[in-house]
């Protein structure tokens, strides 16, 4: 496999810090957004992404090559990251209601917006509340979506960064788009309308 | 599917890229690498070394009459030496004709010097024909660190 980074991940395997520092400096930014993508909390972000190094620093003999090494690195970052999520909490508001999973998952819980579409939305409060929609989608689906919408994966990348098959990927990315602009319309906002 | 989901796909995109944007992950990146993946320095600007290292330089320093420690020798030692060996001599000659004054009869000669805290440094000089000798220890990395 050709892999870009072969040399210093050889040069890291014989215990050449200054090497990794090099890839560290190569995927920092990509590390701390998937993980961002999937925690939506900047300090969470920032630990989660600084562990992940440190662990694939400490688990390179356990890098085969079998993937290429950024994708090894998605991978180590993705499992952090979710398994962080999971251990945290949600927020949720008081006035929230309930509306059930469609893939069997626990329910999800989104603000009422009983007064209906909001006739103008100033960009700080829409990029609030996408946020806050993205939150209350499962940890699994933040990491479909990051992968895809923001790192632009292919389905066959995320498929082997995640170790899932390409259905899944593809069910998981409908269903996380699907649920998004639902959750979003609860809150009040249309995504067509608001992009126009 | 795609073209579907675009305007949530924008919205998506926008949230983040004015998230990430708010973030100085370039000084957390500098700060982060230099913290633990940094390249170790050359082995004598380690910093747990430079205040031995200091040290050893400051002494010499201190011998080499940047700073003097102790009266000079009386002049001409040699030749009142020389002098009083032949003498003695004369008046005894079964007595050895070592010069009691010469400070080189008491030179050291360092051939080997080991230790096992660390890396020895061994500094000769002859000041005034007085010799000198230094053996400095610069001590090892693990055993500073108490690896």
């Amino acid at each position: 496999m050709d892999d870009p980074d072969f040399e210093l991940v050889s040069k890291s395997r014989q215990g050449d810090r200054g090497a990794f520092g090099k890839l560290v400096s190569k995927y920092y930014e990509m590390i701390y957004a998937v993980s961002y993508g999937v925690l939506h909390n900047r300090e969470a972000a920032r630990d989660s992404a600084q562990d992940v190094f440190l662990k694939a620093y400490r688990d390179l003999a356990g890098f085969k090559g079998d993937s290429k090494f950024k994708t090894w690195l998605y991978r180590v970052a993705m499992n952090a990251a979710i398994d962080q999520a999971r251990r945290l909490k949600p927020q949720i508001s008081l006035d929230a209601t309930d509306v059930s999973d469609e893939e069997g998952e626990a329910p999800v819980i989104i603000p009422d917006a009983s007064a209906g579409p909001r006739e103008e939305v100033s960009k700080g409060e829409l990029r609030d509340l996408v946020r806050k929609a993205v939150q209350l989608l499962s940890p699994d689906h933040r990491a479909i979506l990051v992968l895809r919408e923001w790192q632009g994966l292919s389905y066959d990348e995320i498929a082997e960064t995640l170790n899932i098959e390409l259905g899944t990927v593809m069910s998981r990315i409908h269903y996380a788009r699907k649920k998004l602009g639902e959750v979003l319309q609860k809150m009040g906002v249309n995504p067509r309308e608001v992009m126009h | 599917m795609e073209n579907e989901n675009q305007p949530v796909s924008k919205l998506y995109k926008e949230m983040m890229t004015r998230d990430l944007r708010e973030v100085d992950l370039a000084e957390e990146k500098r700060l982060f690498i230099a913290r633990h993946f940094e390249e170790a320095p050359a082995f004598v600007f380690r910093p747990e070394l430079l205040v031995p290292a200091g040290a050893f330089a400051f002494c010499a320093l201190l011998l080499m009459r940047v700073w003097p420690l102790s009266a000079p020798l009386p002049a001409a030692p040699e030749q009142t030496a020389r002098v009083a060996a032949e003498q003695a001599s004369a008046a005894a000659p079964a007595a050895e004709a070592v010069p009691a004054e010469d400070p080189m009869a008491h030179r050291v000669s360092v051939e080997r010097v080991s230790s096992d805290t660390g890396i020895p440094v061994v500094f000769q000089k002859t000041i005034d024909n007085s010799p000198v000798t230094i053996i400095w220890v610069i001590p090892r990395t693990d055993i500073v660190q108490g690896g």
